[in-house]
């Protein structure tokens, strides 16, 4: 009994690491002109792909009630939207250098990355 | 026919809404009128002419809601969905509470009526509170687990779900764990009283968050509604929005000025203190311009509307303020990296706990670990940290907006809290940067208000400055005349005759050219005041010296206050001027200043910025914005003194509102006080999880047998998010100003 409750218990802590702490980055999505971002336990699409000195639409649209999902945050582009649940909101962005932007809640637990290229 | 939807708030249910889409369709106007209880809007088709929003807001407010007619702001947006927010958990929270204290009663209470004491009573109390008021941590615990990530309303339902399921196997499976020596013990008390625990604690903190912004809030209810237009001659009111650049508008006294214009029309005073911080009332005559949303106090005026909508200096302070507030502080980094795998590690650290308990604790082995793998689940807080560095900064750079004071960005907050050495470019910050009349002298022996009357016809027909200043200085004072002839001397003064009589006005030279004989009381005089950095002009009649006048540049009344203030807050400061070494030193003897860079060209005020940097200095800069915009985005935080209704912040870090050099100090303050918050909120929320988790593991247990309760652990987790947004709230009541004394 004891020894079975063992292997459980350490098979649970190597689940929990692999499945949360190396999971893989989703694929980028190229955005032309505009996308709807999804919010839903994380942003759907995860990654955009945004050309650069080309002003972009993110469409957010929040389905989850979490609160830390409330706001969602482009601090390399001073943006701080707050995201009324289940209703669009659209922000606009021209990114002016490539490179790689995260964005993420309110309460930086969930990330999205913005890929300008 | 016209459309318009708006958010209203307060409705509870799917009736409410039909209710008030019944009460719409009946109002005068309305066409058509629909009402979404999911989203709490309404949308109504109406007639212009017969329709009025006074109309929607009382039938709504009739029925206990609130119409947000004037919700196209996102404020008005986050207000309603908070009031929806706070009104769900309101609701639940009485129901868990009330559910909650039969079960503590069962549980502890040992002379407790004996049905409260039933296991399966309890699980009966305990499953609403676990799946309905709790249930939202399932929700977001299941949405995130299809992402694979994790968050703080994972934990929550892990570790009542722990105490929750644990104790349901322990109701059905009577005979196993008395069959393996565990004795039988229901935890459904420690999952409920978590839950409610930690909606009680959701429920300060969002009350308290909606505090947080309230700066912003308040710039955008400053907004003037309507406006009387004039078109065709008539007057006519018009919503704001429909304002446009051009329109010659009215406005009457104790009436909101609606947008950035000039005053065509009338003379009135204004407060500006609104937008501007400033608190004097602001007299204002035809061509001076006038800030939307200030408040006309007396007399009437017509105006032309010259920034409408986005273009108006409030709409840039709201942008600019929201922006500020997006933008993360360099020290941010450090918990954003914490905070992304934070989850994860705290639910392996609870399966450690488990086993460390599991396999080497005392007795009862299985729960104790169960208990204590709980414990750590529910007292981790990653949200504290979230929270510690943007609630102080939406505080923070909220205030400074209040007081006239913008900040561009976190960066630049982070940085101006650490300047020790300020530049101020003289002129405009620490003096007048316009001459006045400091002294005019006549000899007794002549006719002063002669004279006077005679220089002031002279300066009239002058165009130079410091003519201006004299000018300026007698209107008013003596009646009008006219000079016969005028001779400008380029570079010495101006001559005139009036009649017989010839007069000149200016330097020593003009009196050399005009063979003037100065007396030695004028020439002593003169001297005494050049001593102090005054521009002197002679005035001389008919071949003599008769009269001296003094000009300078006034130095502001409050420079000597705030010069002595920063050094007080240790901070040094040094006047960079073009005016050559003697009169440099003049001013800033009276200002009390040390360091002068006196005679540095525009070109060069760049280039001294940056060796005052070299010498390891912290520099911030304090200048107009205009002229001095090089030397401002080179110093560390440039601080670009307003006045204009633009605020175009490219090269400063800070736009003072006003032309108040009292606010450099206020601004200084603010950052200190903002980056101390910050550190105090961080020091808490990672000394919170240091300390606490390892006490949740059992740490104390090998030393004082004292093993954490999983409730106690809740209530802990639930103040400390509380108190990291209650310490930020602290920054709004900072004292910027120095006391009077």
């Amino acid at each position: 009994m004891n020894v079975l409750v063992n292997l459980i218990g350490v098979a649970l802590i190597i689940l929990t690491t692999w499945f949360f702490l190396f999971k893989k980055e989703g694929p980028a999505v190229k955005v032309n002109k505009k996308i709807r971002v999804t919010v839903d336990g994380g942003y759907h699409p995860e990654v955009l792909e945004v050309p650069v000195g080309v002003t972009t639409t993110l469409e957010f649209f929040r389905k989850d009630p979490t609160s830390c999902l409330e706001e969602v945050i482009f601090p390399d582009f001073h943006i701080r939207q707050f995201l009324p649940l289940n209703q669009s909101v659209e922000l606009t962005l021209t990114p002016k250098e490539k490179g790689e932007y995260s964005f993420h809640c309110g309460m930086s637990m969930f990330f999205g990355k913005l890929k300008v290229v | 026919m016209k459309k318009k939807s708006f958010p209203i708030s307060g409705m509870h249910c799917a009736s409410c809404a039909v209710n008030v889409q019944r009460a719409l369709h009946k109002l005068p106007g309305v066409v058509a009128a629909s009402v979404n209880y999911a989203n709490e809007q309404a949308s109504i088709e109406y007639d212009e002419d017969a329709y009025k929003d006074e109309a929607v807001q009382k039938a709504v407010e009739s029925l206990g809601y609130k119409a947000h007619l004037d919700a196209h702001n996102d404020q008005d947006v986050i207000a309603v969905e908070r009031a929806k927010e706070l009104s769900e958990l309101k609701k639940k929270l009485i129901v868990s509470v009330s559910l909650n204290i039969l079960l503590l009663i069962g549980a502890m209470l040992p002379f407790a009526p004996e049905f409260l004491k039933q296991m399966w009573v309890m699980w009966l109390l305990a499953t609403p509170i676990q799946f309905w008021a709790g249930g939202q941590y399932y929700r977001s615990t299941l949405s995130g687990l299809k992402n694979r990530t994790a968050n703080m309303d994972t934990l929550i339902a892990l570790g009542t779900s722990v105490a929750y399921f644990f104790s349901v196997i322990v109701v059905l499976f009577e005979g196993f764990f008395e069959s393996i020596g565990i004795e039988r013990h229901v935890y459904f008390e420690v999952s409920s009283t978590i839950i409610t625990l930690i909606l009680l604690g959701k429920y300060l903190e969002l009350r308290a968050k909606g505090q947080t912004s309230e700066a912003i809030k308040k710039l955008f209810s400053l907004q003037a509604k309507t406006a009387h237009v004039l078109r065709d001659g008539k007057e006519q009111d018009i919503p704001l929005a429909e304002v446009q650049r051009g329109d010659h508008l009215l406005v009457k006294p104790g009436e909101k000025i609606p947008v950035d214009g000039l005053i065509v029309k009338g003379e009135t005073a204004i407060d500006e203190s609104m937008v501007t911080g400033e608190s004097l009332p602001v007299a204002k005559k035809i061509d001076d311009s006038v800030i939307g949303s200030t408040l006309n106090q007396h007399g009437a005026f017509e105006m032309v509307a010259e920034r409408v909508g986005s273009e108006t200096l409030l709409a840039q302070i709201i942008e600019l303020v929201k922006q500020a507030q997006g933008s993360r502080a360099p020290i941010q980094k450090l918990t954003d990296k914490v905070s992304a795998v934070f989850v994860p590690v705290v639910i392996v650290i609870s399966l450690i706990t488990f086993l460390i308990w599991f396999n080497i604790g005392p007795e009862p082995q299985f729960i104790r670990a169960l208990i204590s793998m709980i414990s750590v689940l529910i007292i981790a807080c990653p949200c504290a940290l979230g929270l510690a560095t943007p609630t102080s900064l939406i505080v923070g750079i909220g205030k400074g907006a209040e007081n006239g004071i913008l900040v561009k960005d976190a960066e630049a907050l982070e940085r101006a809290s650490k300047v020790n050495t300020v530049v101020f470019d003289k002129t405009g910050t620490l003096t007048e940067g316009k001459p006045l009349v400091q002294d005019f002298f006549v000899l007794p022996s002549q006719d002063k208000e002669k004279i006077s009357r005679m220089v002031l016809a002279t300066e009239k027909q002058s165009h130079h400055p410091l003519a201006m200043a004299v000018v300026r200085f007698l209107e008013g004072k003596v009646g009008p005349a006219e000079p016969d002839t005028l001779k400008d001397s380029s570079g010495k003064g101006v001559t005139a005759t009036f009649g017989k009589q010839q007069l000149g006005i200016g330097t020593q030279s003009l009196m050399k050219e005009l063979e003037a004989t100065v007396p030695t009381a004028l020439q002593q005089m003169a001297a005494d005041w050049q001593e102090k950095a005054w521009t002197v002009s002679f005035i001389s009649l008919n071949g003599e010296a008769v009269g001296v006048i003094a000009i300078a540049d006034t130095i502001k009344a409050s420079a000597k206050e705030t010069l002595s203030q920063l050094s007080q807050m240790k901070i040094s400061s040094v006047m960079m001027t073009g005016d050559n070494q003697k009169t440099a030193q003049a001013i800033a003897a009276q200002l009390g200043l040390k360091a002068v860079l006196a005679e540095v060209l525009p070109q060069d005020k760049e280039s001294q910025v940056r060796a005052l940097k070299d010498q390891g200095k912290v520099v911030g800069m304090v200048g107009d914005g205009i002229n001095d915009a090089p030397a401002l985005a080179s110093a560390d935080v440039g601080m670009a003194m307003g006045g204009g209704a633009d605020i175009a912040m490219e090269s400063a870090g800070i736009t003072l509102l006003r032309s108040d050099i009292s606010l450099v100090p206020q601004a200084l303050k603010l950052a200190k006080h903002t980056m101390r918050n910050i550190q105090e909120n961080l020091v808490w929320a990672f000394g919170y999880n240091v300390i606490l988790i390892p006490v949740a593991m059992g740490a104390l247990y090998p030393f004082f047998k004292l093993q954490l309760n999983p409730i106690i652990a809740s209530a802990a987790m639930a103040l400390s998010s509380v108190s990291v947004v209650a310490n930020a709230l602290r920054l709004k009541s900072i004292r910027l100003k120095r006391e009077q004394s």
